[in-house]
C-alpha cells in the first residue's frame, strides 16, 4: 500500500494539475456543448480518459522500453528525475505548467490539455520509473489514483480559480514545482542506494 | 502543402527542446549498460584461466609475479605481503571450489613463503615482508588466516591449526576496546602502533575471526568477531572519514556472509542492505562504461580488475546473506542480476590465449587483466574470487564442481 501511495504521489506531482488550471480555464468553449460547464466537463473527461489510457499503456511497456534502451530500473530513476526538472523549473518560475495563451487545436482536450499538459515527458518518465521500481499492478493502481486526483482538481478548476485568485493559484503552482523537486530527489537517492 | 494546424512555432520549439533535452539525458545520465559475456560457461572459463595465471606465475620460493607491463615486457621488483596472502586465499578457493590441484600445490608453496616471513613475539606470529618487518601489517596476517582456513575447508587437513592460532592471536592482540584495530605492532617499542589506521584491515580481520570461530568453535573468536562487526557497522565510516558511506568493503561482506547464521541484528542487516546498494551502484556504473567509448566518455575510464573483482566479491557475500536472512530477501534477485553482469564484464575484459599469443610472454598475459598496460597479481585474485562466488549465486557451479564439499581434495 505504501508503494502505491508513494508512486501515486510521484505521478500526481508530474501531472501538476494546479499548474494547469489557468490554461484549462482559458480553453475555448466547445460549440457542441450547451453551457461553458458542459464544455469544460466534456474536455476534461476526454483528456483524463486519454491520459489514463496512455499512462497505463506506458506501465505495460516499461520493461520492454528499458530493455530497448539497455538501462536497469535503478539507473533509469536518475534519468527520470532529470526529465522532471524542466517542469519543476517552469512551475517554480511561473506557477504554471502551461501558458494560458498556448495555441489550441480543434481538439483542445487532446492538444494541449492531454499532450503535453497531462502527458508529457515528466509524467511518462515518472510512470516508467515507478513501474520499474515497484510492480506493474502497483504502478497501474498508482496511475489511476494520480489521474483521478488530477481529474478531481481540474473538475473544480473554476470554483478553485475563482475562490483562490491568481496569486494563491500561482503560489500553489510554485509549491507543485517544489514538490516535483522533492520527488525527483527521492528518485535519485533511491536509485543511488538501490542494489 | 499547409502544415497541420497543431504544428505551430511554439509546438516546434517545445518538441525541439524535448528532443535535445532527452538526448542529453540519454547521453549524460542514463547511457546504455552492457554486461559483457552472458554465457556462464564462458564466465567460468575466465575464472579457471585466472586461477591458472596465479598457479603458473609463481617463483620457486612461493612468491608470485607481482607486476607485469606487457608493452615493455618488464616485471618490476616490487612485492606486497598482504596481496601475497590474498592471492594464496584465492588459490585455495580454486582448490576447494573447482578441485584445482595445481592451485592447491601453488598455494601450499605460497604458504611456505609466508612461514619464511613470519615475525614471532609473545604468543603471536605475524606476516611481514621487506620494509614492514618492524610493523607487521594486520591485513597480511588476517588474509593469511583466511588462506589457511580456506585450505582447511578444501582439504580437511589440520596441519596448520597451530599456525592459524598463532596468527589469529596477532589479530586479537591488536584489537582495540572499541572493536577496531591497531594497524600493526611496533616491534621496537614492543607495543601496538597507535598512529596508523586502515580502512580495510578491520574487514579482513572480521572475516578471519569469523572463520577462526567456524574452525575452532568455543574458543572465543566469535566475541572478537562480534566486536569487530559492531565497529565496522557503527563506527568505521566515521572514524576513517569515509565521504560516501558505507565503505565498499568486500571483506565486511564476506564476514557478514559467514556470520549470518549466527544471527545478525536489524542494524547489521540494514548495513548489509546499504552495502549492497553501494556495490550495486558501482557495478551499474561500470556496466555503463563497458564496451563503448560513449560510456567511458561520460563515466570515466574503466576500473581495474582488482576493483571490479572486489565489487563482485562484496555483492556475492551479501547475496549469501540475502539467501539466508528473510530481512534481505527482497534484494536477492537484484543481487543475482548484478553478479551476472559484473562477472560477464570481467570475463569480457580478460586476455584470452589468442590475444596473449601476440606478446613476448604469453604465460603472463593469458588469463590476466590489464589497465594502462599493467597487470598486478591482485587483479587476478579479486577477479577470480569475484567470479567464482558470483557463479555460486547463478547456480552455474553445480554442474562443474568436480567434488562434493564433504570430499576433501586430498
Amino acid at each position: 500500500m505504501t508503494e502505491i501511495i508513494r508512486a501515486a504521489l510521484g505521478i500526481f506531482a508530474t501531472l501538476a494539475p494546479f499548474g494547469l488550471i489557468p490554461a484549462f480555464l482559458a480553453l475555448p468553449v466547445n460549440p457542441a456543448a450547451k453551457t461553458d460547464g458542459e464544455s469544460q466537463a466534456r474536455t476534461l473527461n476526454y483528456a483524463a480518459a486519454t491520459s489514463l489510457a496512455v499512462l497505463l499503456l506506458t506501465v505495460v511497456v516499461t520493461d520492454a522500453f528499458l530493455g530497448l534502451i539497455d538501462v536497469v530500473p535503478e539507473s533509469f530513476q536518475a534519468g527520470a528525475a532529470v526529465i522532471m526538472l524542466p517542469l519543476a523549473a517552469q512551475l517554480l518560475w511561473t506557477g504554471r505548467s502551461m501558458d494560458p495563451g498556448e495555441r489550441v487545436t480543434s481538439r483542445p482536450w487532446l492538444m494541449p490539455l492531454t499532450f503535453p499538459g497531462l502527458v508529457g515527458p515528466p509524467s511518462l518518465a515518472a510512470v516508467l520509473a515507478y513501474t520499474a521500481r515497484y510492480s506493474e499492478l502497483e504502478a497501474a493502481l498508482a496511475t489511476v489514483l494520480a489521474v483521478a486526483l488530477a481529474y478531481a482538481i481540474l473538475w473544480f478548476a473554476e470554483p478553485l480559480g475563482r475562490q483562490m485568485g491568481p496569486l494563491a493559484l500561482g503560489m500553489i503552482g510554485r509549491l507543485s514545482g517544489a514538490f516535483i523537486v522533492v520527488i525527483a530527489l527521492e528518485l535519485v537517492v533511491d536509485g543511488v542506494r538501490s542494489v | 502543402m499547409q502544415p497541420p494546424a497543431w504544428l505551430t512555432r511554439g509546438t516546434l520549439l517545445s518538441l525541439t527542446f524535448w528532443i535535445v533535452f532527452l538526448g542529453g539525458v540519454r547521453f549524460a545520465v542514463v547511457p546504455p549498460e552492457s554486461c559483457g559475456i552472458e554465457d556462464e560457461d564462458q564466465i567460468l572459463l575466465a575464472a579457471q584461466r585466472s586461477a591458472a595465471w596465479m598457479s603458473r606465475n609463481q617463483y620457486d620460493d612461493g612468491s608470485y609475479v607481482y607486476l607485469y607491463y606487457k608493452d615493455t615486457d618488464t616485471i618490476p621488483r616490487d612485492y606486497n605481503e598482504v596481496r601475497h596472502a590474498g592471492v594464496t586465499m584465492s588459490l585455495y578457493q580454486a582448490a576447494g571450489r573447482l578441485g584445482d590441484r595445481d592451485a592447491l600445490a601453488a598455494a601450499d608453496r605460497a604458504v611456505g613463503w609466508m612461514e619464511d616471513n613470519l615475525v614471532r613475539r609473545h604468543d603471536w606470529a605475524a606476516l611481514a615482508y621487506g620494509g614492514r618487518l618492524d610493523r607487521p601489517p594486520l591485513g597480511a596476517s588476517a588474509l593469511m588466516v583466511i588462506s589457511l582456513a580456506e585450505r582447511r575447508l578444501a582439504t580437511a587437513d589440520d596441519q596448520y591449526d597451530d599456525l592459524m592460532h598463532e596468527v589469529g592471536n596477532y589479530m586479537t592482540t591488536l584489537q582495540r576496546p572499541d572493536g577496531g584495530f591497531h594497524i600493526g605492532w611496533d616491534v621496537q617499542a614492543d607495543a601496538p602502533d597507535t598512529y596508523g589506521t586502515s580502512r580495510y584491515y578491520p574487514g579482513e580481520a572480521l572475516w578471519a575471526l569469523a572463520l577462526m570461530h567456524e574452525a575452532f568453535p568455543g574458543e572465543g573468536w566469535d566475541d572478537h568477531a562480534w566486536a569487530t562487526l559492531r565497529f565496522i557497522t557503527e563506527d568505521r565510516d566515521e572514524v576513517e572519514g569515509v565521504e560516501f558511506p558505507p565503505l565498499p568493503d568486500q571483506w565486511a561482506s564476506y564476514g557478514l556472509a559467514e556470520m549470518v547464521e549466527w544471527g545478525l541484528s536489524d542494524f547489521q542487516i540494514d548495513y548489509a542492505r546499504r552495502l549492497a546498494g553501494r556495490f550495486g551502484l558501482l557495478i551499474r556504473t561500470e556496466s555503463q562504461r563497458e564496451g563503448s567509448a560513449w560510456g567511458t566518455t561520460v563515466r570515466g575510464r574503466e576500473a581495474r580488475a582488482s576493483g571490479i573483482g572486489t565489487w563482485a566479491e562484496g555483492m556475492a557475500g551479501l547475496w549469501r546473506v540475502a539467501a539466508q536472512d528473510k530481512r534481505l530477501a527482497d534484494i536477492k534477485n537484484k543481487a543475482e542480476k548484478r553478479l551476472h553482469c559484473v562477472a560477464g564484464i570481467l570475463a569480457e575484459r580478460q586476455y584470452t590465449p589468442e590475444e596473449a599469443a601476440e606478446y613476448p610472454r604469453p604465460g603472463i598475459v593469458e588469463g590476466a587483466w590489464f589497465i594502462n598496460e599493467e597487470t598486478r597479481m591482485d587483479d587476478m585474485q579479486h577477479a577470480f574470487s569475484g567470479i567464482i562466488y558470483a557463479l555460486d549465486a547463478l547456480d552455474a557451479l553445480a554442474e562443474h564442481t568436480v567434488r562434493a564439499p564433504e570430499e576433501p581434495i586430498r
